[in-house]
């Protein structure tokens, strides 16, 4: 009698939960990474800050292909010398603990980012001050012109929080995130980050009641969980189990452009390879449709510049076809045909050693040879951070590198990279490269923020840098995600994070 | 006894006095910085620097075991310098699923293994002894992440019985992953329980007991297979310390929020303080089940006694 009492019960009790529990639209993101941080100022890796941009805006964001739109800022204007830019504010919105947006709403998070305590804070080292004009007013005073200031307030690191929650929780801002956008933090356990829906977001509320970021790091199972349909959406798509996931009549595979380029960093402090034309030569030597093919499981396109198309003021140079004939005439003619020995370095994840094996086979036609080394990514930047121009002892090294610009803009994608400033310790430019034109290209490209002046001085950069073959040019990754097709409205952007914004679920 | 388990808790202490120095040492011999880890690809040298200052890092090896080991004496075991969450919390939210995996994990293997290694051992040479032997040798040649990758297409992409992976509080979701993890160590508990068992029957109580005209049946759970047990209790100790290290294999196929994969990932940007703590209570494990396994010898064999 008992028992099919409380079975009455409970199947009254399972009608009434069924319906409440269909409606709920939750959507499921299995990625590879774990998020590190969620307070935006303290935030360096991809991940964590694609997660902040579904509940945080910034006064500018970047679309989908990566151009900067203005988001909690209506408009801007800067001055001809590029060192003040004034932003009006949008009125009326809130942050989702009901704080109004506004300058002082500004002012607080840049104060916060100039307090120089925060691994983001050199996003503002340009700037001498903030002046709040008015409520709905705030103007930028650089200490000297940056033309690029535009893209860095639009960076993930420049994103907006609830002054009352800056106040309140202080660092532990990171588990308590509170912003304008279209989701609100709900929780962060362990490695799992959920958020749900702003029913009062000014741009229109989600169409999906919530969504939760589940790090599955093996790729294997990652697939699989799409597969079971315990997942949605799947990133990165691992490109060797294309064939198996295209098969899937349930699944959807989407492919995108990045902004990642991947080069071979050449020592040019050691002679032979500071002879252009034995870096030439390389760029000759190295069959990169092979290396696509093999090591990246096709998922790259060839380089074909400096920089990758997706990236502001990009310009398309000539490609450098896969001629061993001309390698090997341009090593002689620079007096090293019998060739020479280098150390190669790689950090240690599959792709990247498979890449760098197939790069001294290749090189080994034109007589370069040597050892490879490969580490973890710690020991590798350990390796050659060392470095410094000045030292005679120099490793002669060929290393496998890669460079996302952050900002979306070509100065970031230059600048760290091959700029005589940029020598390591100070930035990243890890093969001392050094070239008085390119120096002076890149500072013409920062004393004007006028896109017509910063696109010619970009142009005539990358025109003079990609013959001078600072590297060995390699390719541009390619983005693979993958979701069930019931999933409408998530794509992956350029710099390896994602858009949930316009998420939607159908039956 | 009492006196006994609690002389060797107090041994524990400099146990971990040593651990503490060592691993303080050790994870600072790795190459590799963590503020450069920290600060991301693109930083500067600027951020570096005062990533640097803030960690305490620029201060001298020594300076900052001190200062490290006056925390923790105060129950403080510091931030995480990836998250920049307490230590303490971090390592709490990852202790109960590891420890579920590896009890499960550990029921799953003494359960097959002692059984196998047992049938093994009383059916020496048959068929039975065989048959048992071929599945223990094969569940130590499967790769961890084979078997477990095969288990999750079957059972939770074909069948659909299962999840695939990860860890939100469910029973079900504990069900592959431990099997996985059991699998390994039922093999070694097999062949373990195998050769002890086999070790005893040669032994001359044994003979004696037949001798006198012991049924068989007693013998064999009476006599062998008590005594057989001891080193397969010890065996088991250990498995269980490095199972609660938290398998990195497993907890990487199955997305398990344990210890093992947190561990990697401090490894890889070089996270001192979680490095430390975690070093600090593997250490605690070893010594500590080692204590609970010559205590379950006394209640095994009570001749077995203690000074």
């Amino acid at each position: 009698m008992f028992a099919k009492r409380l079975f009455l019960v409970l199947l009254c009790l399972a009608t009434a939960a069924a319906p409440a529990f269909g409606a709920a639209k939750d959507v499921i993101y299995a990625s590879e990474s774990t998020p590190k941080s969620l307070d935006p100022h303290d935030t360096t890796d991809t991940y964590s800050g694609a997660i902040e941009k579904a509940m945080l805006e910034g006064l500018m964001g970047f679309d989908k292909d990566l151009k900067v739109i203005p988001l909690l800022a209506e408009s801007y204007t800067f001055n001809s010398a590029a060192t003040e830019f004034t932003f009006k504010l949008r009125k009326g919105i809130k942050f989702h603990d009901g704080t109004p947006f506004n300058a002082e709403a500004v002012r607080v998070n840049i104060a916060r980012l100039m307090g120089g305590k925060l691994k983001r804070s050199s996003l503002m080292k340009p700037v001498k001050e903030l002046v709040v004009v008015d409520d709905a007013t705030v103007k930028f005073v650089l200490n000297e012109p940056f033309g690029a200031f535009i893209n860095t307030v639009a960076h993930p690191g420049a994103l907006m929080l609830s002054p009352a929650a800056i106040a309140k929780h202080g660092d532990q801002v990171s588990k308590n995130p509170v912003g304008t956008g279209p989701f609100i933090f709900v929780e962060w356990v362990s490695d799992t980050v959920k958020i749900k829906k702003n029913p009062g977001y000014w741009r229109g509320a989600p169409k999906v009641d919530s969504i939760t970021f589940r790090p599955i790091p093996e790729s294997g199972s990652r697939v699989a969980m799409l597969r079971a349909g315990q997942a949605h959406y799947i990133y990165p798509m691992p490109a060797e189990m294309l064939k198996v996931v295209q098969a899937d009549p349930k699944i959807e595979i989407i492919e995108r452009p990045s902004i990642v380029e991947r080069y071979l960093v050449l020592n040019t402090r050691f002679a032979p390879l500071a002879d252009q034309r034995v870096r030439q030569a390389i760029n000759y030597a190295l069959d990169k449709q092979a290396i696509i093919r093999i090591a990246w499981g096709g998922a790259a396109t060839e380089a074909d510049s400096i920089i990758p198309p997706n990236l502001q003021y990009y310009k398309k140079q000539s490609a450098w076809p896969y001629d061993l004939a001309k390698a090997k005439a341009l090593m002689k003619e620079a007096g090293y045909e019998k060739g020479f020995t280098v150390v190669f370095l790689t950090p240690n994840p599959s792709n990247r050693l498979r890449a760098t094996e197939m790069v001294q086979q290749q090189l080994k036609e034109i007589n370069i040879t040597g050892d490879l080394q490969s580490m973890d990514v710690a020991s590798f930047y350990n390796k050659l951070e060392a470095n410094r121009a000045d030292d005679p002892n120099l490793m002669p090294f060929i290393a496998f590198g890669g460079w996302s610009s952050s900002t979306g803009d070509a100065d970031w994608g230059i600048r760290p990279l091959l700029a005589t400033q940029a020598f390591p310790p100070s930035l990243s430019n890890f093969g001392f490269f050094s070239d008085k034109k390119v120096d002076e290209l890149i500072q013409a490209g920062l004393v004007s923020a006028d896109p017509a002046v910063r696109r010619e001085a970009y142009a005539k950069c990358q025109d003079a840098a990609w013959p001078m073959a600072p590297w060995g040019y390699l390719f541009v990754d390619k983005l693979i995600a993958a979701k069930s097709k019931t999933l409408k409205g998530i794509y992956p952007l350029p710099d390896g994070g994602f858009s949930v914004e316009n998420a939607e679920l159908t039956d | 006894m009492l006196t006994y388990f609690f002389k060797r808790c107090a041994a524990i202490v400099p146990v971990l006095v040593v651990v503490s120095i060592l691993a303080c040492g050790f994870v600072r011999l790795l190459p590799g910085d963590p503020a450069r880890m920290m600060a991301g690809p693109d930083a500067d040298a600027a951020t570096i620097e005062m990533l640097r200052a803030q960690l305490g890092l620029d201060r001298a090896l020594p300076v900052q075991y001190v200062t490290y080991m006056g925390n923790v004496l105060r129950g403080d075991l510091g931030l995480s310098l990836k998250t920049k969450l307490p230590v303490f919390q971090e390592i709490s939210l990852r202790y109960l699923p590891t420890m579920y995996l590896a009890l499960a994990g550990m029921a799953w293997s003494v359960l097959f293994g002692v059984f196998f290694g047992a049938v093994a051992a009383i059916y020496n040479g048959k068929w039975q002894d065989h048959t048992a032997m071929l599945i223990s040798v094969s569940g130590i040649s499967l790769p961890q992440f084979w078997l477990g990758l095969l288990a999750i297409q079957l059972f939770a992409v074909y069948l659909g019985w299962l999840p695939v992976a990860g860890f939100t509080g469910k029973w079900s979701e504990l069900v592959l992953p431990s099997f996985t993890l059991g699998a390994t160590v039922a093999a070694i508990m097999a062949r373990f329980t195998l050769s002890a068992f086999l070790d005893v029957l040669n032994e001359e109580y044994i003979s004696t007991a037949r001798a006198k005209g012991v049924p068989e049946r007693r013998v064999m759970w009476k006599h062998a297979f008590r005594n057989a047990l001891i080193p397969v209790v010890t065996m088991a100790g250990l498995q269980f310390g490095f199972l609660l290290g938290g398998s990195v294999v497993v907890e990487t196929v199955f997305a398990w929020p344990g210890l093992g994969r947190f561990m990697i990932e401090a490894v890889a940007v070089r996270d001192y303080p979680v490095l430390q703590a975690l070093l600090l209570l593997y250490s605690f494990h070893f010594v500590f089940i080692n204590l609970l396994v010559d205590m379950v010898y006394a209640l095994i064999n009570p001749e077995i006694r203690f000074e």
